[in-house]
């Protein structure tokens, strides 16, 4: 029997802004959002690839909006939105994303994506991570689809049912 | 309708206590400039590609620019400058006697096609501006 992973989706204070609001999935059984999750596993030999994530976050939460040119776009199934944030030059640390347009970007996990792999198939932990936001999206899209979810009339929130299921 | 809960890392918040007002405003500027180029290509209807061919580079160089990633040399951006016919740094001539070179990398908007985001995004660009005072001339004159 496959064991059932309880997702929320919760709104990134410190990265959110005017141009957009930044979200992650908060899994309930650790109480961390995915984001948090990459944050750790990364912290002690990528931090300062981190802390360019994070002011590039900042930056279009706050300055520019989520422009499709800073994300690397069809890292999941076609239409799905799975795109992931650039890489900086000669770094590999790669982080998934879903893409809203300008206005809403949900982050979730990633990991070292090193010279030698040329398809994330050949990593199994960024292929794990890539399925958890293939499977995420595909739920908002079926929530949205059902009217379940609805983007807030500024199209930097969603609203309803946040709750999600993933085996 | 429930909204999102609003979120707040103590971990991130402990790296973001990391970082310097310089590392930001670096890598600010690196993404406004990357904006920036990116709406003069749209503007005057250009694809990368093409752009890509006018400066003698692969179209997935140009993405690497637009990434918000990219370290610019001085060169290149003169290129960008010369093919898109904007203004990018602006140098002021040495004075004689007392010379003062002031580098201005601007993201200043020269023109507004389209609309494509919140109006409000193009007011914030054409008021950033970047001033850096290069004084060597100006100290080896002194003496």
């Amino acid at each position: 029997m496959k064991n059932n992973t309880q997702y929320q989706l919760v709104k990134l204070d410190q990265f959110s802004g005017k141009m957009a609001g930044i979200y992650s999935f908060l899994k309930k059984s650790e109480q961390k959002t995915l984001f948090d999750i990459f944050v750790e596993e990364n912290k002690n030999l990528f931090l300062s690839e981190l802390k360019d994530i994070f002011v590039r976050l900042q930056i279009i939460g706050n300055d520019t909006g989520a422009r499709e040119q800073y994300f690397k776009l069809f890292e999941g199934k076609p239409g799905d939105g799975v795109c992931a944030l650039y890489d900086l030059p000669g770094k590999k640390l790669r982080l998934y994303c879903i893409r809203y347009g300008a206005t809403l970007v949900i982050v979730g996990g990633g990991g070292y994506k090193s010279k030698e792999i040329r398809t994330l198939q050949e990593n199994e932990k960024l292929k794990r991570e890539n399925t958890i936001m293939v499977k995420l999206s595909n739920d908002i899209s079926q929530k949205i689809k059902e009217r379940e979810i609805i983007f807030s009339d500024d199209g930097y929130g969603l609203t309803g049912n946040l709750t999600f299921n993933i085996t | 309708m429930k909204t999102a809960e609003e979120y707040k890392s103590p971990l991130i918040e402990k790296i973001l206590g990391q970082i310097t007002a310089e590392e930001r405003e670096r890598i600010r500027k690196r993404m406004l400039l990357a904006a920036r180029i990116d709406e003069e290509l749209k503007s005057k209807n250009m694809k990368k590609v093409d752009f890509a061919r006018a400066l003698n580079k692969r179209p997935s160089e140009i993405t690497k620019w637009l990434s918000g990633t990219h370290n610019f040399t001085a060169d290149t951006l003169f290129d960008i400058e010369r093919i898109l016919e904007i203004k990018l740094i602006n140098i002021t001539e040495p004075q004689v006697g007392h010379a003062n070179v002031q580098i201005i990398i601007s993201t200043e908007k020269t023109s507004i096609g389209n609309l494509p985001y919140d109006a409000s995004f193009y007011n914030q660009l054409s008021n950033i501006q970047s001033f850096e005072t290069m004084n060597s001339f100006s100290n080896q004159y002194k003496n």
